[in-house]
């Protein structure tokens, strides 16, 4: 007879990685539906490449370093980091940025620190950024949201944009740069124009962008999805929230002029889906409760610096890596109070 | 700052099979082997050697120190021999162990003698006795009785807790012994609370266990006690643990590294309790237990009075095991008992369970991923640590970091194993690290 010895606990339970990525993923649907119906299909075909171009440097990576492929290619992070890479491009940017985007992401982004798990940047992010400083222009070019647009794209023609750059004959580049209403705001307030003129622009809806109002909606929806099913904690949202939404009000009393809301900036840009699914990365946040309310608020804060006083129309993803830096720091003072230490 | 209160894992229980067979009594065996390291550290020294004739109840062996707890005979007859056999804790290690050959005649040892004018007795004579009776805390930790009564002269006690949490799953022997035996139990918390001289006692048992908390307050209801209270708690894991059982119940924490003496506190297992008053009452030392045997290995789960040093391969053998490839057997509870080799090893005085389980009631442990920081195993840890961070320092060996956040305190409750998405086995990783630091 021979009996098996494994350690203690002989009982095991948790849900497995692949599990939350999966719910993840569901609850990023609702704002992906959101974003196809308001900016057209360019984000499926965005997240058909962002996806396949992922799991291909996933596998090449993991030939590379003579690991086992099976459970990387299959437990849904690449998928999660494609999905937020897709989200976060312009609809319309040709294909050779999000497949770099891509790539960057998981060979730099992850696997040069060691794969899942090691990695001190967000990888989504990190591709992201690279790409922003890289081609300004490409990754900033938001087609208008559809109320703003007479014609709506076919699926066909929308490929044609993504591989060969064509666009229909009623499309001016112009109706392309600028449009989303974080660089309609600030080239407004550039060019000395008043909050009003501003806000009375097409690209903004009736609390903040047009069609990016409801995408963030549905984020905040998803997110509250992913908190009820403990999927997430509450400490880096409500970091995140706190910390855009505060600086947001603060300014907005000092000068109203010059600053817009609150209520503009929580649902403009990424804030919703940095606050919920790209700060909440479990690998690159901070690790106690208290840390990641640091790390959030972090987050938020220098988002809105950068919104605010920097070249850059948001500021999210810089914000991201920057408290990605600061996370040993974070992790070393918020250590919490161990049971039966002196307070 | 992040709330210092208890939060515990719910886990599923696991307690079906066993909970509602009453206990009955283990066959005494012909052979049995008596452990010369009943409880951590103490060692043993045998007072009897090959070939004494011995009778039920007397001193085989005594601690080498004033503390610690002797052992007694559990049967009448010879002594075979004194030598080294294998016992589980240490796992496997060969330990010096004293065999005895059973006559069947249960002859008692006459200087045993129940004691019961023990309310005139002073506080300071009753202590003296009870740590005669080779009592140790039976919920697993064996401490012995004398060691935690030997407190006193140094700290005021004000409040005994009665520990019938029971919270890891699979164990019921608690909840039975509470069930059927309930007037006892409240004798030894009145014998406990006199050799403490404490003002109140506190019984607390899980929510789980509700026939077990009729039993007790009808008892007490006849008693009238005023001293002694029930307080039920939420079932979840490990509320059990002295150091989280006195936080829920009272809020406040031991101190680093000090004992529940440190606040006033001792705790006790209801199990203890029932022996101190069986051996006051009875004369009746520590010689039997009542062990869980359960798993589905065994056809006739249930809870057994079985005699100290009975070979587990016996006990199995009479709850119908039948052994099968890829088994394994389990001693203690399944979140962190301990994995037999073998069923040749005697039940020891904190054996409170065994469990006989095939791969599909103990799955084999999903395999490990990378660590994703995700924080679970932190949320759970019911001392606060950090299980990610201690992970990584375990993997560098970083002695220095692991001290800094305080491996030594973890229970090694598994609670971190049973909340990580990627699987990881910290609670051995800080068994084996803790040896390195
Ligand atoms: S629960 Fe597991 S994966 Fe999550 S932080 Fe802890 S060790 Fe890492
Ligand atoms: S095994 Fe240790 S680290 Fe893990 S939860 Fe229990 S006490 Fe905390």
């Amino acid at each position: 007879m021979k009996l098996n010895t494994p350690p203690a606990p002989h009982l095991h339970r948790a849900p497995s990685v692949r599990f939350i990525m999966c719910m993840v993923l569901l609850s990023l649907l609702p704002a992906m539906c959101v974003q196809t119906v308001y900016f057209g299909s360019g984000l499926l075909l965005q997240t058909g490449l962002a996806v396949s171009t992922g799991l291909l440097c996933e596998a090449l990576a993991l030939q590379m370093r003579h690991k086992p492929l099976a459970q990387p290619l299959t437990d849904g992070s690449v998928l999660v980091t494609a999905a937020l890479l897709a989200m976060s491009m312009p609809p319309l940017a040709p294909w050779w940025l999000i497949v770099s985007a891509m790539a960057f992401a998981v060979l730099l982004g992850k696997h040069a620190f060691g794969g899942l798990g090691f990695n001190p940047f967000n990888p989504a992010m990190l591709g992201y950024a690279v790409l922003l400083v890289s081609f300004p222009r490409q990754m900033t070019s938001w087609l208008p949201a559809d109320g703003a647009l007479q014609t709506k794209l076919s699926l066909n023609q929308t490929a044609q944009a993504i591989f060969s750059g064509k666009l229909p004959e009623i499309y001016s580049v112009d109706m392309l740069s600028g449009a989303s209403p974080l660089a309609a705001l600030k080239s407004g307030l550039s060019q000395r124009q008043t909050m009003e003129e501003i806000f009375n622009q097409p690209a903004f809806g009736s609390f903040a962008g047009q069609g990016w109002q409801w995408v963030s909606v549905a984020l905040l929806l998803g997110g509250l999805l992913m908190l009820a099913m403990k999927i997430i904690r509450w400490q880096i949202p409500s970091g995140v929230l706190l910390g855009l939404g505060g600086c947001a009000w603060i300014m907005n009393i000092i000068d109203p002029g010059r600053h817009a809301g609150t209520l503009f900036h929580l649902f403009s840009g990424a804030t919703m889906l940095c606050a919920f699914f790209i700060a909440t990365d479990p690998v690159t946040a901070a690790t106690s409760p208290r840390g990641r309310l640091v790390y959030g608020v972090g987050i938020g804060v220098l988002s809105y610096v950068i919104r605010d006083f920097g070249n850059y129309h948001d500021g999210v993803a810089f914000a991201v890596l920057l408290m990605n830096l600061a996370v040993p720091l974070i992790d070393k003072f918020t250590i919490p109070r161990i049971y039966g230490e002196s307070a | 700052m992040p709330s210092a209160h208890y939060q515990g894992l719910v886990i599923p229980h696991h307690k079906e099979r066993t909970r509602e067979q009453a206990i009955s009594h283990a066959p005494a065996p012909q052979q049995l082997v008596l452990t010369l390291n009943q409880h951590g550290d103490t060692k043993l020294i045998p007072c009897v050697s090959a070939g004494d004739k011995i009778r039920l109840g007397q001193i085989i062996a005594r601690p080498d120190t004033s503390l610690g707890a002797c052992l007694h005979a559990p049967v009448s007859g010879t002594v075979l021999t004194v030598e080294p056999r294998p016992s589980a804790k240490p796992c496997n290690e060969f330990t010096m162990s004293i065999v005895l050959s059973n006559d069947y005649l249960d002859t008692p040892d006459t200087n045993l003698q129940a004691i019961q004018e023990w309310p005139s007795m002073p506080r300071s004579a009753l202590c003296e006795h009870l740590a005669k009776g080779g009592i140790v805390g039976l919920g697993g930790a064996a401490f012995p009785i004398a060691t935690k009564l030997a407190v006193q002269p140094h700290h005021t006690i004000s409040q005994l807790i009665i520990n019938g949490v029971e919270c890891e799953p699979f164990i019921s022997c608690d909840d039975r012994l509470m069930r059927e035996q309930a007037v006892t139990i409240l004798m030894g918390i009145q014998i406990m609370l006199h050799a403490t001289q404490a003002e109140q006692a506190t019984i607390a048992i899980e929510a789980d266990k509700p026939e077990a908390v009729a039993a007790i307050r009808s008892s007490l209801d006849s008693l009238n006690d005023k001293r002694i209270e029930i307080r039920i708690l939420a079932s979840t894991y490990p509320s059990g643990d002295e150091a989280q059982l006195i936080r829920q119940l009272t809020g406040k924490e031991i101190p680093r590294g000090k004992l529940p003496a440190e606040i006033g506190i001792i705790v006790s297992n209801v199990a203890t309790v029932y022996a101190c008053a069986r051996w006051i009452l009875h004369g009746e030392p520590l010689t039997r237990r009542v062990v869980t045997v359960c798993g589905n290995g065994v056809s006739k789960p249930g809870n057994y009075l079985t005699r100290i040093g009975t070979p587990i391969r016996d006990l199995l053998d009479h709850c119908g095991a039948t052994y099968s490839i890829n088994q394994r057997l389990v001693m203690g509870g399944a979140m962190m008992g301990l994995s037999l080799m073998h069923p040749d090893y005697p039940v020891i005085k904190a054996s409170n369970c065994l469990i006989l389980a095939d791969e599909h009631e103990f799955k084999p442990a999903p395999p490990e991923h990378a660590c994703i920081r995700c924080g679970k195993c932190a949320e759970v840890c019911p001392v606060h640590l950090l299980p990610q961070l201690l992970l990584v320092h375990a993997r560098l060996g970083n002695t220095t970091a692991l001290r800094e956040l305080e491996l030594h305190d973890c229970i090694e409750c598994g609670s971190c194993d049973y909340a990580c998405p990627s699987h990881i086995r910290l609670a051995t990783r800080f068994r084996d690290a803790k040896v390195m630091v």
